[in-house]
């Protein structure tokens, strides 16, 4: 549940307690430490007007002598000036004049006015019976109810106190004051001096340090949530939205999406970092969009190759079996006919054409397939010699004018004397001009067929054009033609192998070939051009 | 008046061999030399029977099955396929008409009348 909550929230929800810990801590200490301090001056205050009082009534009880004897006479007179009286006199005077009030007390007082309270009762015991000579305080409330910090200073019998107030074989005799003696020993309690200082004005200032302290705490606490937050967004949560855009945006496919790396911090760094990765994932899905890319093609040519071959198959069985179908039927009506004695001239001719025709038509698909074998492995021998281009295209167009003919072709030729020679098999060559001249009879059904022959640099040009069925593939595609076993349309009759095996013997000799067309129905024209090169050459070069 | 045989298949020669074939019987025979003409022919007249070549120019034999066996006036005449291939080529064909009978090149004579016979009589 909390791994969800957003990194923000996260440690704003971890600071903001701890601020409002760390300043409830803070704020406590500074208020007690104020209030010890209040304390602190008020009972220092106290102890000096103890200590001053305590000095006069020293003072006055060293003078007795002095005060008391009339300098005149010598006579000891009593002058209502001992220690207690002063005491008490600037006690009272001290006390109308401040807020403070300052007496002196004593368990067994003489002066009803110096009578303890509560608080001096409870503190004269204590000093009765642990006789400790430091002054001692306290808090307490006054007759209105206000808060007051006590005072207490003790007062043991000195010597000078026993005139008046010892020892215990004189207890109950009057003094010089006209009061009995109390019988006191020395270092007995007689009793104190007590102050009480009003207090209530440090609640009120512990009150307004308290407002204000608290406010200065919450703007603080305020503030410093508020500040967190700011450098969170800053330089966290903005630097890792941007890798985390990036990141999904990579994801999404735009690989070449980086992080802003200015900064120095570890945003910085994770920045760089995650750089580096884009990149390698970039790389990687490169290389590996070529591979499959790659692996497709191959897989798209095996996928052809695999048709074509069905193709053959496919061709090469139409081819033999068509013809044997024909054969052996023509054979069984013949073999019918002889044994009904029929005998029809039209009839026998009609079986002699058509058992020739399919003999003719087997022996030439068997020699394709053995072509195609040869050429598959390699084993084309070329017996190359000096001829006459001119000669061998005659000879072929001669061979080829009976079946242009029965198609109602003509075939026009322009082939000029005193051509260079050409070093080439005479038979591989022959098959070449052979086959286009044969496939521009084939795929004409009108109209002429021009050979010509033309010396063309350092080659001689060879070109066949026909007005027939055309080329109805796009020109990107065209040297698919001359692949072994493509064929433009399955119907087509043939093996497919023609132009294929007239590449393979073309490239042999060093020449190469090539169709044009207009398209479907705009006839074609193949060309090809052999290089004229000398005998000696031919065999150097064959070597 | 025999019944009406229609013959689709592209070479002259097995045109020629199928008529004297069929000399001595009385059924009508149609020539067609590729499924477009074919098509057109059957417009002309229905026949009774159908032997049909596959690799043909333009339209070729399975389209040309196929484009009948959808037509729901042809789809009921009978055919007898003559391929150098076996059944197993045509499984699709197989499938459209299971009555389709496969006649593997090369064949007899004896074997094509009794497959004629054994459809139309």
């Amino acid at each position: 549940m909390f791994s969800r909550i957003k990194l923000t929230t996260k440690l704003l929800c971890f600071i903001a307690p701890i601020m409002v810990v760390v300043m409830g801590i803070v704020f406590t200490w500074i208020i007690k430490k104020e209030e010890r301090f209040i304390r602190q001056e008020i009972t220092k205050k106290a102890e000096i007007l103890v200590q001053q009082l305590e000095i006069v009534r020293q003072y006055t009880a060293e003078k007795q002598d002095i005060i008391n004897t009339d300098p005149e006479t010598g006579n000891v007179v009593f002058k209502h000036l001992n220690p207690a009286k002063v005491g008490a006199a600037i006690s009272k005077k001290f006390t109308e004049s401040t807020n403070f009030v300052m007496k002196q007390t004593s368990l067994e007082y003489r002066n009803p006015e110096n009578a303890p309270d509560e608080f001096e009762v409870r503190m004269l015991r204590q000093f009765k019976t642990t006789r400790d000579i430091e002054p001692t305080w306290g808090e307490d409330v006054d007759k209105e109810g206000n808060k007051t910090i006590r005072y207490i200073l003790p007062l043991y019998v000195k010597e000078e106190c026993l005139p008046c107030h010892g020892k215990p074989e004189y207890e109950g005799e009057l003094d010089i004051t006209g009061y009995k003696k109390e019988g006191y020993e020395i270092g007995e309690l007689r009793g104190a001096i007590s102050i009480a200082a009003p207090a209530s004005h440090l609640d009120a200032l512990i009150k307004t340090n308290s407002v204000t302290l608290l406010i200065i705490g919450v703007v603080t606490t305020v503030s410093v949530i508020f500040l967190t937050y700011l450098l969170i967004r800053k330089f966290i949560r903005v630097p890792l939205s941007r890798t985390v855009a990036a990141a999904k945006a990579i994801t999404e496919g735009d690989l070449t999406r980086r992080v802003d790396t200015r900064s120095g911090d570890e945003f910085g760094e994770l920045a760089e970092s995650f750089n580096t990765m884009a990149q390698s994932i970039e790389e990687k899905t490169r290389e590996l969009e070529k591979t499959t890319h790659n692996l497709e093609t191959a897989n798209e040519k095996l996928r052809g190759l695999d048709k074509v071959k069905d193709n053959i198959i496919r061709d090469v069985s139409h081819e033999l079996k068509s013809p044997l179908a024909q054969l052996r039927l023509a054979l069984e009506l013949w073999g019918e006919g002889i044994k009904d004695g029929k005998k029809d001239k039209d009839t026998e001719d009609l079986f002699d054409g058509i058992i020739k025709d399919n003999i003719i038509r087997l022996n030439r698909t068997i020699e394709s397939i053995l072509e195609l074998t040869s050429l598959e492995f390699g084993r084309e021998d070329y017996d190359k010699e000096s001829l006459q281009l001119r000669d061998l295209v005659i000879q072929v167009i001669k061979s080829s004018t009976l079946l242009a003919k029965e198609k109602g072709l003509t075939i026009k030729s322009v082939l000029p004397e005193k051509l260079p020679n050409v070093t080439v098999d005479k038979q591989g060559i022959t098959r070449v001009v052979t086959n286009l001249v044969d496939n521009a009879i084939k795929y004409t059904d009108k109209g002429e067929i021009l050979v010509s022959l033309q010396q063309k640099n350092s080659g001689l040009e060879f070109l066949v054009k026909d007005s027939g069925i055309g080329i109805n593939i796009p020109q990107e595609h065209r040297h698919k033609l001359f692949d072994r076993f493509y064929q433009e349309n399955v119907a087509t009759p043939g093996t497919g192998i023609g132009l294929s095996i007239c590449k393979t013997i073309l490239e042999a000799h060093g020449g190469r070939i090539w169709v044009e067309s207009e398209g479907k129905d705009k006839g074609s024209t193949f060309r090809f051009i052999l290089p004229i090169i000398n005998e000696k050459e031919s065999l150097a070069a064959d070597s | 008046m025999g019944k009406t045989i229609m013959i689709v298949e592209d070479e002259q020669a097995f045109h020629d061999l199928y008529t004297m074939m069929l000399e001595d019987t009385d059924y009508e025979i149609i020539r067609a030399y590729d499924g477009d003409e074919a098509l057109a022919k059957l417009e002309e007249k229905k026949p009774d029977l159908i032997i049909l070549d596959i690799l043909l120019d333009l339209v070729t034999g399975d389209t040309f099955f196929l484009y009948i066996k959808g037509m729901p006036e042809y789809a009921d005449i009978p055919v007898i396929v003559c391929s150098s291939f076996s059944e197993k080529a045509y499984k699709n064909l197989k499938e459209m008409d299971p009555k389709l009978v496969f006649l593997e090149k090369p064949f007899t004579k004896e074997q094509m009348i009794e497959q004629i016979q054994a459809r139309i009589g």
